[in-house]
């Protein structure tokens, strides 16, 4: 097919081929930021609509399978018309979704995610910084990309994207049932809740230690839930653990509406501290709520997937205020 | 239907008797410690009942509401929707705004609340009984106003003791600086600050005045639709932004209200 072409010169090679691999690259980081928060990206597909032929968790894995795949194909060199007109195709649908959002924040249209392009809850943009940087980074890369276009697979290289495609969407696809929270969120022992933010409508930042500003100083349970059934099945437990003076103080934040909120109260009778946080914030926080942690003096010292052990906590402190008399009193 | 003239006189009469009967009734052990909940407002047949109170008991957790125009206190029993009648004589006031019910108080059901949407809703003496969150309070308010609309805040007010130390700074400061403390009456860390700002205000007037003036400004809860608060870039509340005349010189957000004139006098120090 290319014998009949005039033969290329070695420069455009090497543009090709460093095109290829910094496009490959930013392909696996995007898809690496999704793996292990598949679930993220399943809603994100659900908002934008994308879930029409199959279920977004399935067009999820389908998506990150994908960026897989061009992305080893074209770090390892593959810059064959296979490879690069679905990435074409990709690098402009990324744009019609980034560049839809960046006109949808101009106009006053708030996206109803914090996180924009296709980085996942790992990386927060805004839309303007989504599609500037995905229009100069990818579309250079991708035009380098095709300066130099060859012909046939080689059977190695296409192997070794293949066996990293099928890796790492099963890792994603068995990511949620793994203990990986602490990788997959900003929220894990050793971080600052003040670093928890997103970036709010007039564009200053929206942060933990706003919502609950208490939690800067003493010891603290957070549990981030939406109002379900586990929460339900829970409530007493909640409640009497809020009141047990020995316990550290106990905060409970959802991203439920106004009306949930409303119903919850008056069918549950919730007596501990229940308060709204947007939901893009808790995203940053969870794969999948429930989840819990502990702050002492601001500062995230234990985490759980799901609710907390609220006995083995209660007795902890008790053990705590019987040694030391100074008691955490509410 | 006939109306009696003097029924709410009698109910009021009643009512101040119930809250001036000496202390020495044993009080119920799950029924009490209700505290003022200003979230909420109670309406029947679809007219505001102004003088009605909803209170919150954690010990309980139900509410009840109390009022002239209701005769009985009602009791709001959120898991099981059973809404009941009290004999106001089983009712005791307590100094710090409070209510107990009496152990020997008993129970009438009126009936079962159901809900829609962000109504609870129940039939009482042939009248739709109507509980819905009130509505925020919006635009430029008076201290008094927030103490009115939300008792809460009159509690967290009172209990508050301000740095005398920071007071004295404050009043002894000379510029003449505006306070604006941009609020949600519907915002939880709002319920526990703004009190603080509304008590280091009148400690300030106590002292003799100064040349701080403080405005309170009450947002909707989706604040990006009020215009000031997008002039001002309002992200979140509670937000006091401090000016000397039309000068912003600073900004103090809800981390730092725990202590709000300790705040102000390390902004105005900076």
């Amino acid at each position: 097919m290319s014998d009949s072409s005039p033969p290329i010169p070695p420069w455009r090679h090497r543009l090709s081929l460093a095109g290829s691999i910094f496009l490959g690259a930013i392909f696996l980081v995007a898809a690496w930021a999704k793996t292990l928060n598949p679930g993220s990206l399943a809603d994100q597909i659900t908002r934008e609509g994308l879930d029409f032929l199959l279920p977004a968790g399935v067009v999820a894995l389908i998506a990150l399978a994908l960026e897989y795949f061009l992305g080893s194909a074209l770090v390892l060199g593959l810059r064959r018309r296979v490879v690069l007109w679905p990435t074409a195709a990709l690098v402009v649908f990324f744009l019609f979704l980034t560049g839809r959002t960046y006109v949808r924040s101009l106009q006053g249209i708030e996206p109803e995610d914090a996180s924009c392009g296709c980085f996942g809850n790992l990386v927060q943009r805004t839309p303007a910084e989504a599609f500037w940087q995905d229009l100069f980074l990818m579309v250079p890369a991708l035009l380098l990309a095709f300066l130099a276009l060859r012909g046939g697979l080689p059977r190695v290289r296409t192997a070794i994207a293949v066996a990293v495609t099928l890796a790492m969407t099963l890792l994603a696809w068995r990511a949620p049932h793994l203990p990986l929270d602490d990788v997959a969120t900003s929220l894990k022992p050793g971080v600052d809740i003040a670093s928890l933010c997103i970036e709010g409508s007039s564009g200053s930042d929206v942060c933990l230690d706003g919502i609950v500003p208490e939690l800067s100083e003493g010891e603290h349970v957070v549990v981030l839930t939406e109002l379900d059934d586990e929460l339900i099945a829970h409530v007493d437990d909640l409640n009497d653990f809020y009141w047990t003076a020995e316990a550290p103080a106990l905060w409970v934040l959802t991203g439920a509406s106004e009306e949930e909120l409303f119903q919850f109260r008056f069918t549950q009778g919730p007596t501990f501290e229940l308060r709204e946080a947007p939901k893009p914030l808790l995203q940053r926080m969870w794969r999948q709520a429930p989840r819990s942690f502990e702050v002492s003096d601001g500062e995230v010292t234990r985490t759980w997937s799901g609710l907390p052990p609220l006995d083995a906590l209660r007795s902890a402190e008790s053990q705590d205020s019987a040694a030391v008399p100074s008691a955490t009193t509410r | 239907m006939f109306k009696c003239p003097y029924r709410q006189l009698f109910v009021l009469l009643l009512l101040g008797l119930a809250i001036s009967w000496p202390a020495a009734a044993e009080v119920d052990s799950v029924f009490s410690a209700f505290r003022p909940n200003g979230d909420y407002l109670f309406e029947l047949d679809g007219e505001a009942v102004s003088d009605a109170t909803l209170y919150f008991s954690d010990r309980a957790r139900a509410y009840l509401i109390v009022g002239p125009a209701l005769g009985s206190p009602l009791l709001i029993h959120p898991r099981s929707g059973v809404v009941e009648k009290i004999s106001l004589m089983k009712v005791q006031k307590n100094e710090d705004g409070s209510i107990d019910l009496l152990a020997d108080a008993s129970f009438d059901q009126v009936g079962k609340f159901r809900l829609d949407g962000l109504s609870l809703l129940f039939d009482y003496k042939g009248q739709q009984a109507v509980v819905r969150p009130k509505p925020a309070l919006v635009g430029m308010q008076s201290a008094t106003a927030l103490r009115d609309f939300k008792p809460e805040y009159a509690a967290e007010a009172d209990a508050y003791a301000p740095s005398s130390a920071a007071l004295q700074a404050l009043a002894g400061q000379g510029r003449d600086v505006t306070v604006r403390v941009f609020l949600g009456t519907w915002c939880p860390v709002c319920g526990r600050t703004v009190p603080k700002v509304i008590k280091t205000e009148e400690a300030l007037a106590g002292l003799g005045g100064s040349n701080i003036q403080f405005e309170y400004y009450g947002l909707p809860r989706n604040i990006s639709e009020d215009p000031v608060a997008a002039e001002m870039k309002i992200n979140g509340v509670p937000t006091v932004v401090v000016l000397t005349g039309e000068r912003e010189i600073g900004r103090i957000d809800g981390r730092d209200l725990h202590s709000p004139e300790t705040a102000l006098r390390e902004l105005l120090d900076s």
